[in-house]
């Protein structure tokens, strides 16, 4: 069962940014910067206009997968936290998918462990999106890994 | 033996279901599960056994294991 407080989520419901900064903002007084990555759907692609993208996951080997993406940055990275949460349900084009958050004492870890962490998530978790096609009739399958934003 | 064998995106819409049960029998493999199911071994494919990621396609399997069959990751 996953709660808000936790820093790894996988849900379907939308999530509020400046909540889950704040979360994280008041686990640490030694916090001297805050970087964020926000991933959003947008409505187009090589496919065409998009009005939505489904998502859909391996749930037990993706919660694995983004405990340990967690893990790997707080070792990895000079940082104090990192939160990840990931929307696995029907986004519709504007909304919001996927937010990084990573709090350390110093901006340059907290951009670097921001970026890492949302480049390796779309390598290592189980994750995998689907575009609704607004002007075609059928399901745009996307099987090739999203190019980095 | 029994192996539980789950497809994820393109793969699930390829075989029309996205879980199936195959039996088989000793000294199994990934590979061998993959040719029952008369799906080509490929770069393009990751496959998964017990939830982990397996790279090796001569990967043992025993009874009552997970196999998962998944295209590349696309989320973010």
């Amino acid at each position: 069962m996953q709660r808000s407080t936790d820093h790894v989520r996988i849900q379907e419901e939308d999530f509020s940014m400046e909540a889950e900064v704040n979360a994280i903002r008041v686990t640490s007084q030694r916090i001297g910067g805050i970087a964020t990555f926000l991933g959003c759907a947008r409505d187009f692609s090589d496919n065409g206009v998009v009005s939505a993208i489904h998502f859909e996951q391996y749930a037990s080997m993706a919660e694995t997968a983004m405990q340990d993406l967690r893990k790997q940055a707080l070792q990895k990275f000079d940082i104090i936290e990192v939160r990840i949460i990931h929307r696995v349900t029907t986004v519709v084009a504007g909304e919001q998918i996927v937010l990084i958050v990573v709090a350390a004492e110093h901006r340059a870890s907290a951009f670097d462990a921001c970026r890492w962490v949302i480049d390796t998530l779309k390598q290592y978790v189980p994750i995998w999106k689907k575009e609704v096609c607004s002007d075609i009739p059928k399901l745009c399958f996307d099987a090739t890994p999203t190019p980095l934003h | 033996m029994s192996i539980q064998v789950l497809f994820f995106g393109v793969i699930a819409e390829q075989q029309k279901t996205k879980a199936l049960t195959i039996h088989g029998e000793d000294g199994m493999t990934v590979a061998k599960v993959m040719a029952k199911l008369g799906i080509s071994p490929s770069k393009a494919l990751l496959i998964a056994v017990n939830e982990q990621q397996q790279h090796d396609i001569e990967f043992p399997v025993h009874d009552g294991d997970e196999v998962a069959i998944m295209p590349p990751f696309s989320g973010g």
